[in-house]
C-alpha cells in the first residue's frame, strides 16, 4: 500500500509542479513586456504575446505548454530550435560532472571518516569545518579550483565536480562518522563483540546505520547539484544543462525555461522516490 | 542571572552591531571611481585594496554584505510570517480538508526545484531588491513551514499538554507558557541557519549577474575577480573575508543557541 501512495504522491507532485512553473513563468509576470522590454512599441509586444500564446485563456495556455512539452515540439523561443535535441547533449555534459561529483564526494567522505577513526585531531576539525565550510557557496570552491587549474591543467568536467563535491562530502563524512561512532558504542554491538560475533554481522550493522546516512544526504543533494551544477558550469565554462537554464532565465527564453524545469522536477520526484524506497529497505527503524 | 533571553538578545545584538558597524563606518564611498589608484593592493588608505575602477573595495565588501543581510533577514522573517500563517490555517479548524489542501503549495515548491524558481523569480524580476526578497522567501518558505509544522506537531504531543488540557486550562495560556517557550529555540536555531544559506543564495544572485547593480553585491565582487586570483588576489579575498565573516558569524551564534538551550535539556537532537 506504501508503495501505491508513494507513486500517488510522485505524480501528484509532478502535476502540481508543472502548474507552478507554469504560473511562474507565463502567468505571473508578462512575459512579452519582459522580453521585448519598456522602450518597444505596442506591436512588437503583440508580435511576442502571439508567439508564446500570451493572448489565449490561462487553462489553455497551460494544455498548449504541456501539448507542446511532451509532444517534444517545444522549441526556444530566440533560436527557434527544437528543445530536445539540445536537452540530452547538454544532460550527458551535467551527467558526467555529477558522476566525477559523486565519486569525489563518496571517496573524501570516506577518507574523512577514515581519518576521524584515527586521529581525535581530524575529528575536531572535522567538527569546526562541518560548521563553518557547509554554509560556503559552491562558486567559492569552484573559483579556487578554476585557480588551481593554471598549475593543474585537469580536466574542467573533472574540476566541476570537485568543486561540487568538497562541501557535501564534508557534510557526509562528519554524519557519517557520528552514526557509525554511536553505532560502535551502543549497547548490542558491544553485546554482539562480547559475544564473538563475526566482522561481517558488524558490517552489516554498520551499513544498517550509516543507511539514513546517506538517504538523508543524497536527498539535500539532489537540490545542492540542481544549484551547483548551475554555478560551476558558469565558472569552469562548460555547456551543460545548468549553465543553459542560467543563459536561458538571463535571456528569458521562457519555453527552455519551462522545459528544463520540468525536467530536473522529473528528476527530482524520481530521486526522491527512490530515496524514500532505499529508505524503507534499509533503514532498520523506518 | 544570564538566561536563555538575554543570551539571544546578546547574540542578536552582536550580530546586528558588527553588520551596523561594517556597513555604517566612516568608509570610502564605494562607488567612487577613481582610475589613477586602480588595482592597488591593500594599504592604509585602501584596507582591501582596490578594483580596475580605483574603487575602494573594503567599502564595497562592507556595504554589500549589509545589503546581503538585510535582504535576507527581510525575506527570512517574511518567509516566517508565511509559515506561521500556513500552519494556522492547516492545524487551527482541526479538518483533515485543510491539512490536504495546505500541504498542496509545499509539495509543488519541493518538487518545482527552489533555486529554479527563485532564479527565474530574480531573473524575471531583472535584479530588482524586492524580486530578490520574494526569491529568497520562496527558496526558504517550503522548507520553513515544515519545520514549523513538525515542531509544533511535536510540542502538541507532549504529555504535559494533555494534562494542562485535561484541567481545562486556557488554549491562550497552553500556546503562551507550554507551547511557544519549547518551540522558539529550535525554531530560531533553523531560521538562523537559513538565513545563512539565505545570504549564501543572494551571493549566487550577484555571482551570476542578478543583483541590483546599483549597490556593492559581494556575489558579483567574486564574480569579477574569478579570473585574476593569481595576479590580483586582493579582489578575491576581500569579498571573500567579508561573505565568511558574517555567514560565519550567523551559523555560530545558531550554534551557540543550540548548546546553550541543549544542557537546559530543551533542545536535545543534534543538528541534522
Amino acid at each position: 500500500m506504501r508503495w501505491l501512495r508513494l507513486l500517488a504522491r510522485a505524480v501528484a507532485s509532478y502535476m502540481l509542479a508543472v502548474v507552478a512553473a507554469f504560473v511562474l513563468f507565463y502567468v505571473l509576470p508578462d512575459p512579452a513586456y519582459q522580453i521585448a522590454g519598456g522602450v518597444i512599441d505596442a506591436s512588437v509586444i503583440e508580435k511576442t504575446r502571439n508567439a508564446l500564446h500570451l493572448n489565449e485563456p490561462a487553462p489553455d495556455r497551460l494544455l498548449i505548454a504541456v501539448k507542446e512539452l511532451w509532444s517534444g515540439r517545444i522549441k526556444s523561443f530566440y533560436t527557434n530550435a527544437p528543445a530536445y535535441q539540445v536537452l540530452w547533449g547538454k544532460t550527458l555534459i551535467s551527467l558526467t560532472i555529477v558522476g566525477w561529483a559523486l565519486f569525489f564526494m563518496l571517496a573524501l567522505s570516506i577518507l574523512i571518516v577514515f581519518g576521524a577513526f584515527q586521529s581525535y585531531l581530524i575529528q575536531s576539525v572535522l567538527d569546526i569545518l562541518s560548521l563553518s565550510l557547509s554554509v560556503v557557496p559552491v562558486f567559492i570552491s569552484a573559483i579556487v579550483l578554476l585557480y588551481l587549474t593554471t598549475f593543474f591543467p585537469w580536466a574542467e568536467d573533472v574540476l566541476a565536480g570537485l568543486a561540487l563535491a568538497v562541501f557535501p562530502a564534508i557534510l557526509l563524512g562528519n554524519n557519517l562518522y557520528n552514526r557509525l561512532h554511536a553505532a560502535r558504542r551502543s549497547p548490542h554491538m558491544q553485546a554482539a563483540r562480547a559475544f564473538g560475533l563475526p566482522r561481517s554481522a558488524f558490517m552489516r550493522r554498520y551499513i544498517h546505520e550509516a543507511a539514513p546516512s546517506l538517504v538523508l544526504i543524497f536527498n539535500a543533494l539532489v537540490i545542492f547539484f540542481g544549484a551547483g551544477l548551475a554555478v560551476v558550469e558558469s565558472v569552469f565554462g562548460i555547456a551543460g544543462l545548468g549553465r543553459w537554464f542560467l543563459d536561458s532565465a538571463l535571456r528569458l527564453d521562457l519555453p527552455i525555461m519551462f522545459l528544463i524545469a520540468n525536467f530536473i522536477t522529473i528528476v527530482v520526484i524520481v530521486c526522491d522516490s527512490i530515496n524514500t524506497a532505499l529508505g524503507w529497505v534499509l533503514d532498520p527503524e523506518a | 542571572m544570564v538566561n536563555r533571553r538575554n543570551i539571544m538578545l546578546y547574540l542578536l545584538g552582536g550580530i546586528i552591531l558588527v553588520l551596523l558597524i561594517a556597513g555604517l563606518m566612516p568608509l570610502n564611498d564605494p562607488l567612487e571611481v577613481k582610475v589613477s589608484s586602480s588595482l592597488q593592493g591593500p594599504s592604509m588608505l585602501n584596507p582591501g585594496g582596490t578594483d580596475r575602477l580605483g574603487r575602494c573595495l573594503f567599502s564595497q565588501a562592507s556595504q554589500g554584505l549589509l545589503w546581503s543581510f538585510s535582504l535576507a533577514l527581510v525575506a527570512e522573517i517574511i518567509s516566517m510570517i508565511a509559515g506561521l500563517l500556513w500552519v494556522g490555517i492547516i492545524r487551527l479548524p482541526k479538518r483533515r480538508f485543510f491539512y490536504t489542501v495546505g500541504r498542496i503549495p509545499i509539495m509543488a515548491f519541493k518538487a518545482l526545484p527552489p533555486f529554479l524558481v527563485a532564479l527565474s523569480l530574480a531573473s524575471l524580476a531583472q535584479g530588482k531588491d524586492w524580486a530578490t526578497i520574494l526569491a529568497l522567501s520562496l527558496f526558504s518558505w517550503p522548507f520553513l513551514s515544515q519545520v514549523l509544522n513538525d515542531e509544533f506537531a511535536w510540542v502538541m504531543h507532549q504529555p504535559h499538554l494533555f494534562g494542562a488540557k485535561t484541567l481545562g486550562v486556557s488554549k491562550l495560556y497552553i500556546l503562551r507558557f507550554h507551547i511557544v517557550p519549547i518551540a522558539w529555540p529550535r525554531i530560531v536555531r533553523y531560521a538562523l541557519l537559513d538565513m545563512v544559506g539565505l545570504i549564501a543564495l543572494e551571493a549566487v544572485f550577484g555571482f551570476v549577474g542578478l543583483s541590483n547593480p546599483e549597490r556593492p553585491s559581494l556575489g558579483y565582487m567574486l564574480f569579477l575577480a574569478k579570473d585574476y586570483l593569481g595576479q590580483y588576489p586582493w579582489l578575491f579575498i576581500t569579498p571573500l573575508s567579508f561573505f565568511l565573516a558574517g555567514v560565519l558569524t550567523i551559523s555560530f551564534a545558531a550554534v551557540i543557541l543550540t548548546k546553550s538551550v541543549a544542557h537546559r535539556g530543551i533542545i536535545g537532537e543534534t543538528i541534522t
